[in-house]
């Protein structure tokens, strides 16, 4: 068994910075990962990060607040003010700490930080670096963990966080992909930072192991799952592949085109335009691919870059030049791209208050993983960077105020064990079933299921079957086995152990959407088309039952600072 | 990881540096030794005629630093080569010293047969 | 339905341990990525095959292989675009292997720390951004984009010969913090690189620069290192 005071699950952009926070704090800290941190999925995002430096001459007025304003009127009024308020403050000094730290930031001619604008916004004021922000951010702070000398354990996936008998978190149980096998660590404290449940969706922008595992993991330990019912849905990811094409091509002055040849935001959001929020862009999409005016009558329009030139995509886009050639076989410069809604970004998570705290003593969670709430309904672009950096930093320094609390040390041995031995016999008994469930088969009609019932526009009588289907899904996933017994690298072992956590997050998603009767930023329903702040105007908590249904619950939300009013662009 | 990459390195910038100067220098000494012998004439070929061409200053010099310049150019190259032939630790050490040893040979050797023109 | 045929690297450390070729066949409908073959063969074919993955965008380095004879990314290499059949994959050559086409990134990490990839800033900090001219920031365009996929490290003969030569990648991030303006490690990472298993190993081979899947310049960022050392150590001038 291998001991740490704190655990980090994950090695983003949130996990590396709790970690650095912990580790600067004189704690013990060390990162477990499913790939090396530099790999993580934050190293995809693109377009920037928020935050209110008034760099640029457009943003001389800009502050805080404003930025507060902006999210919460972007969250549809679902954000915790509070929270909102207390992330769009920190983003100041979090920013220069980057920059600090070395982020190749892009600059204005005047050396500072560039700032372009974003979707949702008031001002110009989304930080960036090319259209590779996050994978730039992600290399600093990855880098910056290595200067700290937090150690990495590259290549262990966790399966299960362990609680001691008092119910605080106590250790994880993880498989050694590359030596193979389960190992115990015994830990004071754990942060899970896992990233979102994307692939729970056929038609997601996320990366591979953006599964919502980890998330799971926190969801059996006992923490509910908040505001699961929100998904949202990118306006602009590539045709065939779901690839991100960023929201700083409209930013930068990229059109969206319809079959007719029209710029048809004009007749959603008339002031906006291309930069209204994504969960208005993305319905108006959807809205003209229904009506027939996809290009061609097809379920795809264009984000035309073509006016913008040659030398403006060369310096501001060159990434999502690269992505549309390889992938698309498009160059922006002479074609529009071809390019679909597609799932993004979960706002829901684990519930954590504003240090990262969850309900289990000693669990901590940041990061897209986490539900605190900043984004509500629906997240405005370049705010995603900003929370996994100011919710990683923020439950990094409560974990070490947690430590520093503890009275009793190395606690939860035993149960470590136990969980070992659980996590050995229940690979054993996957390996002895040599027939049952195929896993992909189940995976498949999952993430089928979700896109098909749970996408952009939402019905009752849609929801319930594909409910019922998760139901179904979630009987079968007991039944599967696995083809592969080997210990190294086992691929049909780690993706058959995600599946169970997936469906089970993928049934809160369901159970939420169907329960929620209103819509409200990323959730809107056919039946039900307007905001309903009377009875809805509150958080979805789903706690786990024995069987892995989600038994549903509710939160209030942290108003105060702004009147809930009605969403115009 | 093996630990040898976190030990000090070994050999810094000089004998990098020095391959490219005496690079430079037998590039000179090259030309010299061309335009001097193909180009310039001396008249008969004599002793004594080749003889006073080598006991000039100018010549000396020269010849000196080529001496200097080919020795070194040539060694540290063999020992760059063979260097990504897995010489590493003492067998490294080892090739270091047998080079030295070549090379303070050579110039004794070169030295010892110019003597009669610097004695002269 | 167009199908396409891999001939793929097998090797597993718990059976006999041979290396041995394993061929299959997938079927596609308009496009197919050779990581989107890989992961129907997983799925349908062969449960046992290992290889890397992550982002499937090619941002984050995971699926670096050996197809059809030249370094690529799994998952930006189109079947389409590939020539010759069937296609084979390979780990990336002359690294150890984990398992298929799984290789061993262990030494590669660990060099790439090694060198000190991060700011070093001795003097205070202002209170807001540390300025940078975008000319100063156009200089880090290049080896930033790296994703340390170990393309260029396995494809290095230099690499091949020494086993401690820090290879291209770690060398090309200590080009981009020594080349970064708000840097001021002075001898701390200098002493990292300044030798013979540092940049004097360059023999300025650039396979690495034929290698890289994100055309990026190794060996111009070494000599440019060789340059920087030779007027510190010898001319003291630092930046």
């Amino acid at each position: 068994m291998i001991y740490h005071e704190l655990i980090v699950v994950g090695g983003g952009l949130a996990g590396l910075r709790a970690a650095i926070e912990a580790k600067r704090a004189g704690v013990d800290v060390a990162i477990l990962s499913q790939v090396y941190p530099a790999r993580s999925h934050s190293g995809a995002a693109q377009g920037g990060i928020n935050s209110a430096l008034a760099n640029h001459p457009d943003s001389a007025d800009d502050t805080p607040e404003k930025h507060t304003f902006d999210t919460v009127k972007g969250s549809d009024y679902l954000a915790d003010q509070d929270a909102a308020k207390q992330m769009c403050e920190d983003a100041i000094p979090i920013l220069y700490q980057m920059e600090h730290w070395g982020c190749p930031f892009s600059r204005f001619d005047d050396g500072r930080i560039a700032q372009r604008p974003f979707g949702g916004a008031g001002y110009p004021r989304t930080c960036y670096g090319a259209d590779k922000t996050g994978h730039y951010l992600l290399h600093t702070c990855t880098n910056e963990a290595i200067k700290a000398g937090v150690p990495f354990y590259t290549e262990w996936f966790v399966t299960d966080i362990v609680r001691d008998a008092d119910g605080r978190a106590c250790g994880v149980v993880a498989y050694d992909m590359t030596a193979g096998g389960f190992e115990g660590f015994q830990a004071e404290a754990v942060v899970i930072a896992t990233g979102g449940a994307g692939r729970t969706y056929s038609n997601s922008t996320n990366a591979i192991i953006s599964t919502g595992f980890g998330a799971s993991l926190a969801y059996r330990a006992g923490v509910p799952l908040k505001d699961m019912e929100f998904i949202q849905f990118h306006p602009t990811g590539l045709l065939t592949t779901n690839i991100l094409m960023t929201e700083g091509a409209r930013g930068e002055g990229g059109y969206l085109i319809n079959g007719e040849g029209e710029r048809f935001m004009a007749k959603y959001a008339p002031k906006a335009m291309e930069l209204a929020p994504r969960d208005i862009t993305s319905r108006s999409i959807w809205t003209e691919i229904l009506e027939g005016r996809g290009i061609d009558g097809k379920q795809f329009v264009y984000l035309d870059l073509r006016h913008l030139g040659r030398d403006k995509i060369m310096e501001r886009l060159p990434g999502i030049r690269d992505l549309s050639i390889h992938f698309e076989g498009v160059d922006p410069i002479d074609e529009p791209i071809p390019i679909v809604p597609s799932q993004h970004y979960t706002m829901g998570g684990i519930d954590t208050d504003m240090d990262g705290r969850t309900e289990v003593p000693g669990l901590f969670a940041a990061g897209e993983c986490a539900c605190v709430s900043v984004h509500g309904a629906n997240r405005l672009g370049g705010n995603s960077l900003l929370e996994t950096l100011v919710f990683g930093r923020r439950s990094g320094a409560a974990a070490s105020e947690y430590l520093s609390g503890l009275a009793q040390h190395q606690r939860g041995a035993a149960e470590v064990e136990q969980s070992l031995t659980r996590m050995d016999e229940k690979l054993a008994a996957l390996t002895l079933r040599s027939d049952g469930e195929d896993p992909y088969a189940v995976r498949t009609e999952m993430t089928e299921t979700m896109k098909e019932h749970f996408g952009i526009y939402r019905e009752e009588q849609i929801m319930q079957a594909g409910l019922d289907k998760l139901l179904a899904l979630n009987e079968r996933v007991h039944n599967i086995y696995l083809r592969h017994s080997g210990r190294v690298f086992n691929l049909d072992m780690i993706r058959t152990y995600e599946l169970q956590g997936m469906v089970e997050v993928a049934l809160t998603t369901a159970a939420g959407a169907l329960n929620r009767t209103e819509s409200r930023g990323s959730h809107s329903r056919t039946d039900y088309l307007t905001r309903d702040d009377e009875n809805w105007l509150v958080h979805t908590l789903a706690h786990r039952e024995p069987d892995g249904r989600p038994k549903l619950d509710q939160k209030p939300v942290a108003l105060g600072l702004y009147e809930p009013q009605e969403r115009k662009y | 990881m093996r630990q040898e990459v976190l030990r000090k390195g070994e050999g810094g910038v000089w004998p990098w540096f020095l391959q490219r100067i005496t690079a430079v220098l037998l590039l000179y000494g090259l030309t010299v030794h061309l335009v001097v012998l193909h180009v310039l004439n001396i008249g008969r070929l004599t002793f004594d005629n080749i003889g006073d061409r080598l006991g000039s200053g100018f010549f000396i010099f020269t010849d000196f630093l080529l001496l200097f310049a080919v020795v070194f150019h040539g060694l540290n190259g063999v020992r760059m080569v063979l260097l990504d032939y897995g010489f590493a630790g003492s067998k490294r050490t080892a090739l270091d010293a047998a080079l030295v040893v070549i090379g303070v040979a050579a110039i004794a050797y070169g030295i010892w047969a110019f003597w009669p023109w610097l004695t002269d | 339905m167009p199908e396409a045929t891999f001939r793929i690297h097998r090797y597993d450390p718990e059976r006999d341990g041979d290396r041995r070729w394993q061929e299959f066949t997938v079927p596609y409908e308009n496009s197919l990525t050779v990581l989107e073959g890989l992961f129907y063969i997983q799925e349908n074919l062969d449960g046992s095959i290992s290889f890397r993955y992550c982002c499937r965008a090619a941002v984050c380095g995971s699926c670096a292989m050996y197809i059809n004879g030249r370094y690529r990314l799994a998952c930006q290499t189109n079947v389409k675009n590939l020539e010759d059949a069937p296609i084979t994959v390979e780990p990336l050559p002359r690294m150890p292997l984990v398992k298929d086409l799984v290789c061993d990134m262990t030494d590669f990490f660990a060099k790439y720390e090694y060198i000190k990839p991060y700011i070093m800033h001795e003097s205070q900090y202002p209170e807001k951004e540390t300025l940078q001219s975008p000319e100063d920031r156009h200089k880090l365009d290049n080896p930033v984009d790296c994703i340390l996929c170990g393309s260029c490290y396995s494809s290095c003969p230099s690499v091949w010969g020494e086993d401690n030569y820090l290879g291209p990648a770690a060398l090309l991030w200590a080009y981009r913090f020594e080349a970064d303006t708000r840097d001021e490690a002075r001898k701390a990472r200098l002493s990292s690189f300044d030798n013979e298993r540092g940049v004097y190993r360059c023999h300025t081979i650039t396979n690495c620069v034929e290698a890289c899947p994100k055309e990026l310049n190794p060996t111009e960022a070494i000599q440019w290192l060789k340059g920087a050392a030779v007027r510190r150590r010898i001319f003291g001038r630092w930046k």
